[in-house]
């Protein structure tokens, strides 16, 4: 009898070994980590400033508040810009003006300025071919503060000087140059 | 235990997309496009522009001297032209209305009738002069191009009309004429 009642116990006792040891079992964790995507995007207002018609040495000013630069995207950005040299539409290698970076024109030589709005008066930087950090007139950096944040300017651009002796500022050619508005995360 | 590496895996899978897409997108530029066309400028240049021919005879032809380099046409414009030659009538300056001799449109002279020619540098011919009234003139340099590597040069001849003492051809009195060198665009 004493041995049937062993022999039930140490098999009571082996049943209930597993489900001990589920019990008790690794308690392990799986950690997830993300960053949120910080997203670069501006957009500009307008894109695209026809002039019309230029002669030589001539000062063509927009507005100062004539673009708008926005913050389409989820980060504090600095604002930069560039210029380039222009080109005859129809045949941009013949004939081109060179981007002075000097704030001198010249023959076939072309500048170029913006202006931050309500900054101080006649205040003009100079746009080069080398991509440059925008700043107002006392050097503080142009910044887009979140989504949504805006800055305005204006630009003016200063024609070359006529030299009919050598043909140079052929009439009736139109001139074309683009300016790049890049974003940098802050 | 393969469960707990594919944890760790999906892990720094997810820790990882973040920084792969902001790297992707940490540019945002926007492009100005300026355009603008040169204004075409047409400038012809003579030198000397007057000819004061003095005291002159009835029937009479008097020439430039030099007699085919005397006038050299520039043109100080910005682009080639087409250029164009007429003359016109000439008065008694003091009372045009008066007094005044048509300008022939033949060649021959005649009673208060006169005669105009040019003769190029490069040419061993005179050609008439016309009124033309309701035109721009006849062609005179087709294609001129622009600064003095250009330049053009020509004499003028002209044939005072015939006598008629009682009516005609007063003694003492200024007679004034011009001729009109015309440029277009090409």
């Amino acid at each position: 009898m004493n041995k049937r009642i062993v022999s039930m116990a140490l098999a009571i006792i082996l049943a209930l070994i597993p489900c001990l040891s589920a019990l008790a079992a690794d308690d392990s964790t799986v950690t997830i980590t993300m960053f949120t995507d910080k997203y670069v995007e501006i957009a500009l207002e307008p894109t695209k400033w026809n002039i019309g018609d230029v002669e030589p040495n001539a000062e063509c000013p927009t507005n100062p508040t004539w673009c708008t630069i926005t913050n389409k995207g989820n980060s504090v950005v600095d604002i930069r810009v560039k210029g380039e040299d222009a080109g005859w539409v129809d045949n941009p290698s013949a004939y081109t003006w060179t981007l002075s970076s000097d704030n001198t024109t010249a023959v076939k030589k072309y500048a170029l300025w913006y202006h931050i709005a309500y900054d101080s008066e006649d205040s003009y930087t100079s746009i080069t071919t080398i991509d440059t950090q925008m700043r107002k007139a006392n050097g503080e950096p142009i910044q887009l503060i979140g989504n949504g944040d805006q800055k305005q300017f204006g630009l003016k651009l200063l024609t070359p000087l006529a030299d009919t002796s050598t043909g140079h500022f052929y009439g009736d050619r139109q001139m074309e140059t683009h300016i790049t508005i890049s974003t940098v995360i802050a | 235990m393969s469960g707990r590496i594919a944890s760790v895996a999906l892990a720094i899978i997810l820790a990882l997309i973040p920084p792969l897409l902001a790297l992707a997108e940490e540019s945002g530029t926007g492009t100005i496009t300026i355009t603008a066309t040169t204004k075409t400028v047409l400038e012809i240049e003579l030198n000397p522009p007057s000819w004061e021919i003095g005291q002159v005879g009835p029937n009479t032809e008097y020439k430039t001297n030099p007699e085919k380099t005397w006038c050299t046409m520039t043109n100080r414009g910005n682009c080639i032209a087409n250029t164009y030659i007429k003359g016109d009538d000439a008065v008694w300056t003091e009372s045009p209305s008066v007094y005044k001799w048509t300008l022939s449109d033949d060649g021959s002279n005649g009673t208060q009738v006169y005669v105009l020619w040019y003769e190029k540098a490069d040419q061993v011919v005179y050609v008439l002069i016309s009124k033309d009234e309701s035109g721009i003139g006849s062609e005179f340099y087709p294609g001129l191009g622009m600064g003095d590597g250009n330049k053009k040069q020509f004499g003028l001849k002209l044939k005072a009309p015939v006598a008629d003492y009682e009516n005609y051809f007063y003694g003492g009195g200024e007679m004034e004429t011009h001729i009109i060198i015309s440029g277009v665009a090409v």
